[in-house]
């Protein structure tokens, strides 16, 4: 009886480790396939190039004491 | 006289991946459509250090102030390019060569990251952390740190490095605006536009403002006189900071002047001690002093391997790390050092392996005068389109004695002459202030030495110390049949003559004069003017 619990247990146990496992896989990868899909196509310079005339817009309107 | 020829190699080694760089050029884009692909291997390599240079951005802004400051310098927006130079500057550029270009520029890109910090944190606009501010000596962007070698708890901070130098490299029209205010404010249109723009960040009050004390210097000749003029005047009158003119000498290869440039350098230092309070450690500065000579003895290697048909480290690789770790770092910061090794190790191994950059070697070029700063990766251009490798540019020809490095009574007066020299012969002002022999004679020595044939010679339209020899150049070049190209340039404006017309330069010279065709032929005309 304490042998088949203890067997149950173990199995338990490798099945949580398992899925565990898988589930970092599952993240690590999801990661993995985001950003390089990020990386390859660019997408990060694609985004900030976006961002860079609003910026340059933004700084238009800030004063400022210019003299020699 | 015949025309110098060498036999051309082709790289056993195929080259992996994507071979058409052109392609990735997005026409009248900002960005390119995608990012190379060099093989399984190289590819994830690129992309990990891709990751690692992200992490280093997200450090960045995860500070408030640094959003803040991005928020108040228009300089900033240039550092939305960052992963976008790397890539420029590692195109076409595979095994141990993408290894070492990875190696410097994501060391720079760190050590740059810090002096952003550091100037934020003092800033009176910005972090206003005033103690903090009282250990910062401002010091020039093209200006050796030299003086700064004894000082282990003052930090030398330029302004002009992140406001104007870098970025140029980041996006070729960074720096159009401030020269345009600097002419609005009657400054001539026809001097050197480094100068004038770094007095175009200080007038348009675009200048983060801290520091106890700040050193200008006369580097890199009298254009920065100009610049230096202006900043100056803002920074006593308005911001209470006093500052310190060193005047190195340009006649630096006369005996007579030494004595004297000496001189300058202990007064630099009693004026920082003056105004810190901080003390010249010679501890520290033998340590420094020992890290230059690492530096010294690398770069010297590095030179000899490419005088030999296996050049290594060259082109871009060269020019950009050497301009950093010479001048800006000037032994004080050991990450460098390891650098150094580690460069010289995937050196050594690419060596031994008779590896090459490129999927030919047509031609061996020595690149002089002052280079485009905003296409400083022309030189990868270069390889890649025509298979003319750089073997080494003019502001990577710099000094190569070592200097005293340990505490003697009597070293520790040569220090102040090791410093002297330093300064005087810092990157560009070694070569385009110093005499006829240091600017034209030694071009064609170094022609001989690295087996050279084929100059490319950089004529930037506004630095009078080059272009007037322009005829003594070609002269010369003609008497040893050594085929000269000149390149057109105005240094950081390219709406004078573009990206394009500085490779249209070459385009017609190598189809005209020398008959060939392009090894890529996608890069000869390329639509990047928009471009970063
Ligand atoms: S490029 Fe010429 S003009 Fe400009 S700072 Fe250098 S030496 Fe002076």
């Amino acid at each position: 009886m304490k042998e088949r619990i203890k067997k149950k247990r173990k199995r338990r146990m490798r099945r949580k480790a398992f899925r565990l496992l898988l589930n970092l896989f599952l993240i690590v990868s999801g990661l993995f396939v985001v950003t390089f899909t990020v990386y390859f196509f660019n997408l990060d310079m694609k985004l900030t190039s976006m961002i860079e005339p609003f910026l340059l817009k933004h700084y238009d309107r800030i004063e400022r004491n210019q003299h020699l | 006289m015949a025309v110098k020829k060498f036999n051309k190699m082709v790289n056993p080694e195929k080259i992996k991946g994507d071979t058409r760089y052109g392609d990735l050029y997005k026409p009248h884009g900002k960005v390119r459509n995608r990012r190379e692909w060099r093989g399984v291997k190289d590819t994830l390599y690129d992309y990990y250090r891709w990751l690692g240079i992200m992490m280093t951005l997200g450090k960045f802004v995860a500070v408030p102030r640094n959003v803040k400051a991005m928020f108040r310098y228009r300089w900033m927006a240039n550092y939305l390019a960052v992963p976008m130079m790397v890539d420029r500057f590692t195109q076409g550029l595979r095994g141990e060569y993408l290894r070492m270009a990875h190696e410097e520029q994501d060391l720079i890109i760190i050590d740059v990251a810090k002096l952003l910090g550091n100037l934020f944190r003092g800033d009176r606009r910005i972090g206003n952390d005033e103690e903090f501010s009282k250990i910062n000596v401002l010091v020039d962007e093209n200006e050796m740190t030299a003086v700064m070698m004894g000082f282990p708890n003052l930090k030398s901070t330029s302004r002009e490095t992140p406001s104007t130098y870098v970025s140029v490299l980041l996006n070729q029209h960074a720096a159009e605006h401030y020269i345009d205010v600097a002419q609005e404010f009657g400054l001539a249109g026809d001097v050197c536009p480094m100068p004038e723009a770094e007095a175009g960040v200080s007038i348009d009050d675009d200048a983060p403002i801290l520091g106890a004390c700040a050193i200008q210097c006369n580097t890199t000749c009298d254009g920065s006189l100009l610049g230096n003029g202006v900043i100056s005047e803002r920074l006593e009158k308005e911001d209470g900071i006093p500052v310190f003119q060193l005047p190195a000498p340009l006649r630096h290869k006369e005996e007579d002047v030494q004595d004297y440039a000496a001189e300058e350098i202990r007064r630099a230092i009693r004026f920082i001690e003056e105004h810190t309070g901080h003390k010249w450690d010679w501890d520290y500065y033998f340590e420094c002093a020992r890290r230059v000579n690492i530096a010294t003895r690398c770069r010297n290697e590095w030179l000899d391997m490419n005088k030999t048909d296996y050049p290594q480290i060259f082109g871009g690789n060269l020019a950009l790390y050497t301009e950093t770790n010479y001048m800006a770092i000037c032994g004080k910061v050991p990450e460098f050092e390891k650098c150094d090794k580690k460069l010289m190790k995937l050196a050594e191994k690419a060596y031994k392996k008779r590896k090459m950059a490129a999927p030919e070697y047509r031609h061996r070029a020595i690149v002089w005068g002052v280079q485009s700063h905003f296409y400083m990766d022309f030189l990868v251009w270069l390889l890649n389109c025509w298979g003319i490798v750089p073997l080494t540019d003019m502001l990577s020809c710099i000094n190569t004695e070592m200097i005293a490095e340990t505490d003697t009574p009597e070293n520790r007066e040569q220090a102040y002459y090791d410093m002297a020299m330093l300064t005087e012969e810092m990157i560009m002002r070694n070569r385009t202030h110093g005499g006829y022999k240091v600017l034209l004679d030694d071009l064609f020595e170094f022609v001989e030495e690295f087996n050279a044939d084929m100059i490319i010679l950089w004529e930037h339209i506004t630095c009078k110390a080059l272009d007037g020899m322009h005829g003594l150049f070609e002269d010369k070049a003609r008497e040893r049949g050594i085929p000269l190209i000149w390149v057109d340039h105005q240094l950081f404006d390219p709406r004078v003559i573009s990206r394009q017309g500085v490779r249209d330069q070459v385009n017609q010279y190598m189809r005209t004069v020398m008959q060939e065709e392009p090894l890529d032929p996608t890069l000869e005309v390329l639509d990047d003017e928009n471009s970063w």
